[in-house]
């Protein structure tokens, strides 16, 4: 365990900001304690490792992105201006009435409120070019601004259209605010400073554009190129996906068939062997059934046969004996006689 | 070249006074002047360019929008690198999981080096922003400000609204942390 003190020593040592007397004190303390010293050599070895790598340079769109941001918010701000100015000049318009004078209506006109819709959509597409709204919460600002917007116009067109009564004292305030026209010589550039002022403000103006579209033209390049890598992704994970599929489904089907074949033929070749065992034996059985009837049958007619011959032989040899015997005796007796 | 800001908050605080009297070109040369630490930190917190961009964009939108809410008694550059911290630390508990790792991201490499010496760089870095990712918040985000950004532990307290020893400390047990996940490279490369 290293103590708080040794650790801020070594700490300011790694980071190069100790004093002679903190290296001394540490030197010291690194002899009496090896983890210590193990401790220090790590930590200055790593710390030479991070002070290797190299800084990232920022992307370019960074500064570009940020700083055309802020001028749509800054254009924006000016938009607000114009829409407070159109939404107070329109209320010029109202309705005279002969006993309390002239009263205002607080309704904008058409033509400011179209007006106004279009610099507010100015300033939400050009903050979409820039990024900022494209995503869904973007569209969803955009889209809720745009009801908002019709919202307005609704309701700040019922009541129209005006009766003659309604518009017979609007005259009056808008001749009140009109001035005398101006002439040829009221138009005339007064110096050529004003004209290069102009020409410098849009020659900045311009530049800023520029930049502007080019870093929407960038912005609008990547996220191009993103999708259609993600396309590209996506088309090639499912053709890899459908092939490895199909792959798949022909190698189980094959092996499905195989087993099955070998299945089906083992126990086709099963029966049949039990089959033809059973007709073998079957046969065999009825051969030698056949065959031992035909011997025991043959044998028995052989010994019959034998027996009979034996015992015809035995009858007739008895009986020529007897027919002998017989005779012999009746030639005896004759003899004698 | 180092991503720490080269100046004085003297020079910040002149730049500030004339985009508050309406000088946006003064808006312009702080963005110039920080687009490099903002970025190259919210890069080490988050480990993805994109988001970096993303979340230095955002940093330099609310200075623009919230100048009023900066207190002139502290120094500009805490101010702005707080901001940057607190979002990149909002973006990673928003995102809940942390992004991969951006190989692609654009290093800047001396002029005179050799494409071998830039790759080797390339891995080095992406190796040390592997182990960064395995550490905690509160860890990665006081290497950064030490290591990449090389403020000091006094600035960095005054970043993180802590206290210096609290700084000191953090940072030790940090460093021993990294440097167990890099031991390997430590005895490549050193």
């Amino acid at each position: 365990m290293i103590d708080n003190a040794t650790i801020d020593l070594i700490g300011k040592t790694v980071d190069g900001a100790s004093t002679p007397s903190e290296e001394i004190a540490l030197a010291e303390i690194v002899k009496r304690d090896p983890f210590v010293a193990a401790e220090l050599a790590e930590m200055r070895q790593l710390s030479s490792l991070l002070a290797s790598v190299q800084p990232l340079s920022p992307p370019a769109r960074l500064i570009e992105s940020v700083l055309a941001m802020t001028q749509v918010k800054e254009d924006a701000g000016n938009g607000n201006e114009q829409r407070d100015q159109l939404l107070r000049s329109s209320t010029v318009i109202g309705t005279y009435d002969s006993n309390s004078g002239y009263k205002e209506r607080s309704r904008i006109s058409f033509g400011g409120l179209f007006q106004s819709i279009q610099s507010f959509v100015e300033v939400i597409m050009s903050k979409e070019n820039n990024g900022l709204f494209s995503g869904v919460m973007g569209k969803a600002l955009i889209g809720g601004g745009v009801a908002a917007a019709a919202l307005i116009a609704v309701t700040s067109g019922i009541g129209f259209p005006n009766t003659s009564a309604d518009t017979s004292g609007t005259i009056a305030p808008a001749v009140r605010y009109r001035s005398t026209q101006g002439t040829d010589a009221n138009v005339q550039p007064s110096s050529t400073t004003q004209s290069q002022i102009a020409q410098n403000g849009a020659d900045v103006g311009n530049a800023a554009a520029n930049s502007a579209s080019k870093s929407a033209d960038k912005s609008a390049d990547k996220s191009a190129d993103k999708s259609a890598d993600k396309s590209a992704d996506k088309s090639a994970d499912k053709s890899a996906d459908k092939s490895a599929d199909k792959s798949a489904d022909k190698s189980a089907d094959k092996s499905a068939d195989k087993s099955a074949d070998k299945s089906a033929d083992k126990s086709a070749d099963k029966s049949a062997d039990k089959s033809a065992d059973k007709s073998a034996d079957k046969s065999a059985d009825k051969s030698a059934d056949k065959s031992a009837d035909k011997s025991a049958d043959k044998s028995a007619d052989k010994s019959a046969d034998k027996s009979a011959d034996k015992s015809a032989d035995k009858s007739a040899d008895k009986s020529a004996d007897r027919a002998a015997s017989k005779a012999a005796d009746k030639s005896a007796d004759a003899k004698t006689m | 070249m180092s991503s720490r800001v080269i100046g004085t908050d003297g020079q910040d605080q002149e730049l500030l006074s004339r985009f508050r009297s309406g000088d946006t070109g003064a808006f312009s040369a702080l963005v110039v002047r920080y687009q490099k630490p903002i970025f190259n930190a919210a890069y080490r917190i988050l480990g993805n360019a994109d988001n970096a961009c993303d979340i230095s964009q955002v940093v330099f939108l609310k200075v623009f929008e919230c100048l009023d809410d900066y207190d002139p008694k502290f120094k500009f550059f805490s101010w702005i690198y707080r901001i940057a911290i607190n979002e990149s630390i909002d973006f990673l508990r928003r995102s809940s999981k942390h992004d991969t790792l951006d190989d692609d991201a654009d290093f800047e490499a001396p002029e005179s080096a050799s494409p071998e010496w830039q790759y080797q760089d390339r891995q080095v870095s992406n190796r040390i922003q592997q182990a960064l990712s395995q550490l905690t918040i509160d860890d990665r985000t006081v290497i950064t400000l030490r290591h990449f950004n090389e403020c000091s532990y006094q600035e960095i307290a005054e970043i993180l609204v802590l206290e210096e020893k609290t700084v000191k400390s953090r940072i030790f047990e940090a460093r021993r942390r990294l440097a167990k996940l890099l031991g390997d490279l430590r005895m490549v490369t050193v």
